[in-house]
């Protein structure tokens, strides 16, 4: 029943479908900011994670386009929901954010393991001496409340995952350390520790080397699969809840002024970004158009060209903005294009005309053969950009050589004269009668 | 006999000229139906199919040509042949074969009967085969007699050696081309007997003919400068050699160089240089022949030679010259492998991984011609006992197709038409000498004649009936022998496709294996219509005309390197295969397998070469040494080497196989090595079984694309502390904290929304 009501929801709801799941009942009402976020852009379902009829993938199809996984200590999931079923579930297409805290559990390391990512031990905690929340922590040794500058710990670059700069720093909680394997190419650190972080059990003498100190640490990583699909990794989940967000105001010392300085907490603007990352809302992209024609000749034959023609390529690249593909913005700027057989045998940038048009105007290569049109483009936080299209470059028609060249005149002058020659020495021998013979025969 | 009657005049000659002439081509006309018929157990016992390997393409590019136009042909870029290069059809290929079967098709249906291109393709090479025995009686004829001509006419007609080339169905160059050489040569003839320009320039259409028609037209455009050339040294010169090889030769060249595939090359390559130097030497010949009638002095005569001498050596040393310099392209590896028989194997190896190019054997002389190669010495030697500057170029012409026929097995096919004019020749010689002598008539007539030329001839008179008896009935059981053994392996060993294979059943039955087409089939019902399929450049033709799929390599081995490449993703491990594939955007790979059926012509067998033509372009990726176990054996046991067991040969032909019991005891036994393979657990990583044929002849893997996702940790997680784990119950998971006491009073309420 649930599953017919969820397909015929699928075919109607203009909303995408999120799956919320949750350790227990109370945490809807402890991170009621967050969920409230996605409740407006999302058709959300609430399920517990130990829930006996948790399922994500039926029959082969995806139940919900999102899941979030806001359950960091579960042991075992609940319903049929096993690592290999998230595994399942973004190679259908689904995104996924996965919420992990101190006290992580089995499923949620192994998950992390599936997708190349590595957690610190349960019970470990990242923690920071510099700037840990004294207030709370002023008499014990768990530094693990403390506050990262976004300057020295957020992606930088223009991509759409956290956005435009603006953020003034991330208030950290009770975070399991994070570590990348390094042979995973498609994962990518979001947040990353300062150099003054450390993952231990707290107030535990360290007894030999954690698992990962400052900068090697990561708190926020995203992964986009190769079909698209994005999977953020939080290390830590009570950062997220109201009464940190609430927490608008964090201190730190202030050298320069040497005061205590406060500051907005970014949190709320952070989570709202990445999520809308790791939901395919931002830095989604398609080539909605791709055509090939002649130079100004739009509507004449483009199923195949002649070496050395001039051609003019045209791509539309949409964005997708709440559910609608419109017209690439000016986030994305430009466009590799690869004439390809091979080798690449023309690699040029598109001229962008706005309005998410582009166009390249190139002189097909003088070599004949099957060539592909090539656009592959991996930016960071963009969907990867791939369009693929045969195209065969003939050499020229019998007919389409030149028919008189100006060098060989000379032949020409010589086989007319050749063949007059011929005619005249023909007459001469047929009808001049020489004396001499008679002359030898006397 | 009849030239004879003509002189003689009488009325009876008259009329016993005419019922010769009627007999004679009553004869010929059976005989060249009997050649056409002959050729058609293919389609008897099969059916009407194009056969092998390269007939397919000749039959595409055929079909392409019929359903466009010969200028669409002409400039056809063939898109699904060698991949991503693609092939210009109308410049690479030699049209003969494709326009004669195009024209007799529209013919036949500009007169109303309605055909298929492809059972006009399927019935070329025997009606050319009919021809052939025609212009081999013309041939035999001019050079000898009718009586010869009928015989040599006869002998081509069903000698296997030519059958092999021209069953029904086999639509290739070949079938053609004898017909086209047989016919050059004698038009050649009659033009130097003649001297006319006429028949020179009748030689240079058919010479045309032969290059439009087949690669081997090389053959006629050095065999006839050296029989010129011959004929210098031996002092035979005459101004109808001059004018018949000077018309044949500027108009013949002329006409060849309109041929695209063929372009310059007559004036370009080593391989014309002989053509040209004759011509060049036949100029100063006559030239100076000239100067000497004019000036007709007796010192001159000894000056004469020293000058043509003279000639000839600053032609070679011109040719030497053009050929240093570069500007006359040195002899091709085909053509050199032809006198030095090491030089493919090591050079080229792409040529002598042909099983057609392999040095012939001994019994294949006798399969191919029976009894021909014993008698054909005989009129060998009669040819050269009555020499005279017409029957000189048999003699070179003989001499110069059996040193080829030793050298390549494909060439045998060179050698048939000429043993068969010598067997004629022979045959005849003792016919007349044993048979013919009962006519009181011919009698005298001969004896008169004979009177006149010399006197040994006597002795034919002396001979008993009896002796004649013995020798024309064993002459006659002979040729009857012939007749049966032609027949037979005409109809056993070269009537079969090879596209579809036949074995016998325990009880005689045939048993028809029809994998290939039923692989080609899946191929073009269940791929997308852009898949690239790889394979061994065997297959590639058959792949293009029947499964109509784009190919990375087929039997038009112009690209060495690409061909290569083919090899090294065969000889390579999967991983190291996946990446060349994915460079050249293969999408299956399909691989010939015999060990279950014990079919010998598999890519396992043939693996080998890959590898020698991988090694030759990537000497340091491929070594064949790697592929031979310890003891130096190429096997598939398992003394195998590594590398033979990781290759992606080895996997793609024996997965799976290991599970499939083939003996009793056994499974996984190899009927082709006769061993029990070594490593049957094979499993794939890039590739995917797509289709397996009912004999698994053919298998079909698909590439698979890059996985989705990203990389699984492969070290072991973190683990300090010791935990318990909670056992799971049920459906129900399980969570590692209990949800903590209540703080509020709203957090003891149920949830307000719901699940």
């Amino acid at each position: 029943m649930i599953i017919h009501s969820l397909l015929f929801a699928a075919a109607f709801a203009a909303k995408a479908k999120m799956l919320v799941v949750l350790e227990n009942e109370r945490q809807k009402n402890e991170y009621a900011t967050v969920l409230n976020q996605l409740n407006e852009k999302f058709e959300t379902y609430y399920k517990l994670a130990d829930d006996a009829d948790l399922h994500l993938v039926k029959y082969g199809k995806n139940l919900y386009q999102n899941a979030i996984i806001m359950a960091p200590s579960t042991e075992e999931f609940g319903g049929d929901v096993k690592t290999k079923t998230f595994v399942d579930f973004t190679q259908n297409g689904g995104n996924l954010m996965v919420f992990a805290s101190s006290n992580i559990g089995d499923a949620i390391r192994e998950l992390g393991a599936e997708f190349g990512i590595e957690y610190d031990e349960t019970g470990t905690k990242v923690m920071s001496h510099q700037l840990y929340d004294f207030e709370r922590d002023a008499l014990n040794h768990d530094h693990s409340r403390f506050q990262l500058k976004a300057s020295e710990s957020f992606l930088g670059g223009s991509q759409p995952i956290v956005g435009p700069a603006g953020y003034a720093g991330l208030l950290i909680d009770n975070a399991v350390a994070m570590k990348i394997d390094k042979k995973n190419t498609l994962a990518f650190p979001i947040v990353k520790c300062n150099s003054y972080c450390y993952s231990w059990f707290p107030n535990e003498p360290i007894t030999e080397y954690p698992m990962a100190v400052g900068r090697d640490i990561t708190l926020v990583a995203g992964i986009q699969l190769r079909n698209n699909a994005r999977i953020a990794f939080f290390s830590s989940m009570s950062m997220f809840s109201n009464k940190l967000i609430r927490q608008k105001f964090i201190t730190y010392w202030n050298n320069d002024k040497n005061e205590h300085a406060r500051e907005q907490n970014s949190v709320n603007k952070f989570s709202m970004h990445v999520f809308g990352w790791a939901t395919n809302n931002s830095g989604t992209f398609r080539i909605a158009v791709f055509k090939h024609n002649l130079v100004d000749k739009e509507n004449q034959r483009n199923d195949f060209y002649y070496i050395n023609e001039e051609i003019e390529v045209t791509a539309i690249v949409q964005e997708h903005v709440e559910d609608n593909w419109e017209p690439a913005s000016l986030l994305f700027e430009n466009l590799w294009l690869d004439f390809h057989r091979l080798d690449p045998f023309v690699r040029m940038q598109f001229e962008n005309q706005g309005g998410g048009k582009f166009t390249a105007k190139f002189k097909v290569p003088d070599t004949y053969g099957v060539f592909n049109f090539i656009v592959w483009q991996t930016k960071l936080g963009h969907t990867y950009l791939e369009h693929k299209e045969q195209i065969t470059v003939r050499p020229p028609r019998h007919d389409m050589y030149e028919r008189f060249i100006a060098s060989a005149y000379p032949y020409y002058f010589s086989s007319f004269s050749m063949m007059l020659g011929v005619t005249l020495m023909s007459f001469a021998i047929l009808y001049h009668r020489d004396v001499s013979p008679a002359k030898k025969n006397n | 006999m009849s030239k004879a009657d003509v002189q003689s005049g009488t009325v009876a000659g008259m009329s016993r000229l005419g019922v010769s002439s009627l007999l004679t081509l009553v004869v010929l006309l059976g005989v060249s139906l009997l050649g056409f018929f002959s050729r058609l157990f293919a389609v008897i016992r099969f059916e009407s199919i194009i056969h092998e390997f390269d007939p397919w393409f000749n039959y595409r590019a055929t079909y392409q040509m019929v359903t466009t136009n010969f200028y669409d042909f002409l400039n056809w870029f063939d898109e699904l042949a060698w991949y991503p290069l693609g092939r210009i059809v109308g410049g690479t290929v030699y049209p003969g074969l494709m326009i004669t079967a195009g024209g007799i098709h529209y013919v036949l249906n500009a007169l109303g009967f309605t055909t298929h291109i492809q059972d006009v393709c399927v019935f070329t090479a025997p009606i050319f085969s009919g021809l052939t025995a025609i212009a081999t009686y013309f041939l035999t004829k001019e050079l000898w007699n009718a009586g010869a001509g009928l015989f040599a006419a006869a002998f081509i007609a069903i000698a296997p050696g030519y059958i092999s080339r021209s069953v029904a169905g086999s639509f290739d160059n070949e079938g053609i081309a004898i017909f086209a050489l047989q016919c050059s040569f004698f038009l050649w003839i009659r033009a130097m007997r003649t001297g006319s320009m006429f028949w020179g320039i009748m030689t240079a259409f058919c010479y045309f003919y032969m290059v439009s028609a087949w690669g081997g037209y090389v053959y006629i455009i050095n065999l006839i400068p050296l029989h010129v050339f011959c004929l210098l040294l031996m002092g035979r010169y005459e101004s109808k050699l001059y004018v018949s090889y000077t018309t044949f030769y500027c108009v013949g060249q002329l006409m060849a160089m309109n041929i695209p595939f063929v372009g310059f090359q007559p004036i370009k390559t080593s391989e014309h240089m002989a053509s040209a130097g004759v011509f060049a030497l036949l100029q100063c010949y006559g030239f100076l022949d000239y100067l000497r009638s004019k000036l007709g002095e007796k010192e001159f005569k000894r000056a004469f030679y020293l000058f043509v001498t003279i000639c000839a050596g600053a032609i070679f040393a011109a040719v030497v010259g053009l050929t240093m310099l570069g500007v006359v392209a040195p002899w091709s590896g085909r053509f050199y492998s032809l006198f030095d028989t090491g030089y493919a194997r090591i050079h080229i190896p792409i040529i002598s991984s042909v099983s057609e190019h392999q040095p012939t054997m001994w019994t294949s002389f006798i399969t191919d011609l029976h009894f021909l190669p014993a008698v054909a010495p005989a009129g060998l030697w009669y040819t050269i006992r009555h020499y005279d500057s017409a029957k000189i170029f048999l003699v070179i012409y003989a001499a110069f197709s059996c040193y080829f026929a030793g050298i390549m097995v494909r060439l045998m096919l060179t050698l048939t038409p000429v043993v068969c004019m010598l067997g004629g020749i022979a045959l005849n010689v003792t016919f007349d000498h044993f048979f013919g002598e009962d006519n009181e008539d011919s009698q005298k007539e001969k004896a008169k004649k004979d009177a006149k030329k010399s006197e040994d001839t006597e002795e034919e008179e002396a001979t008993p009936l009896a002796i004649k008896l013995t020798v024309v009935m064993a002459l006659t059981g002979l040729l009857c022998q012939f007749a049966v053994h032609c027949t037979y392996i005409t109809s056993n060993y070269y009537s079969s496709p090879s596209v579809v294979l036949a074995s016998s059943r325990p009880d005689g039955s045939r048993n028809i294996i029809d994998d290939y087409r039923e692989a080609y089939y899946w191929l073009r019902t269940n791929t997308d219509d852009d898949a690239t399929i790889m394979s061994w450049w065997d297959y590639g033709y058959q792949i293009s005309g029947m499964a109509n799929r784009t190919t990375l390599v087929d039997n038009n081995t112009w690209n060495n390197s690409h061909i290569a490449m083919v090899g090294r993703a065969m000889a390579s491990n999967e991983d190291d295969a996946y990446e060349i594939m994915q460079e050249l955007g293969v999408d299956y790979v399909l691989v010939i397998f015999g060990g279950l059926l014990g079919y010998s012509g598999d890519d396992i067998n043939k693996f080998l070469w890959m590898v020698r033509i991988a090694e030759g372009e990537h000497p340091n990726h491929i070594k064949e040494a790697n592929y031979f176990s310890a003891q130096g054996q190429y096997t598939v046991d398992k003394s195998m080497s590594k590398t033979m067991k990781n290759c992606l040969m080895y996997k793609l032909s024996y997965y799976k196989f290991g599970d499939v019991r083939t003996h009793a005891q056994m499974s996984g036994f190899d009927r082709v090595r006769n061993v029990e393979i070594g490593h049957k657990n094979i499993k794939l990583k890039h590739l995917e079984e797509a289709y397996t044929t009912e004999h698994w002849i053919v298998r079909i893997y698909r590439v698979k694309k890059p996985s989705n996702k990203s990389r699984k940790l492969s070290h072991k997680l973190t683990q300090r502390k010791k935990k318990t784990k909670v056992a799971r119950k049920g459906r129900k998971g399980v969570l590692s904290t209990t949800i903590p006491a209540a703080k509020g009073a709203n957090t003891r309420q149920k949830a307000s929304f719901e699940l």
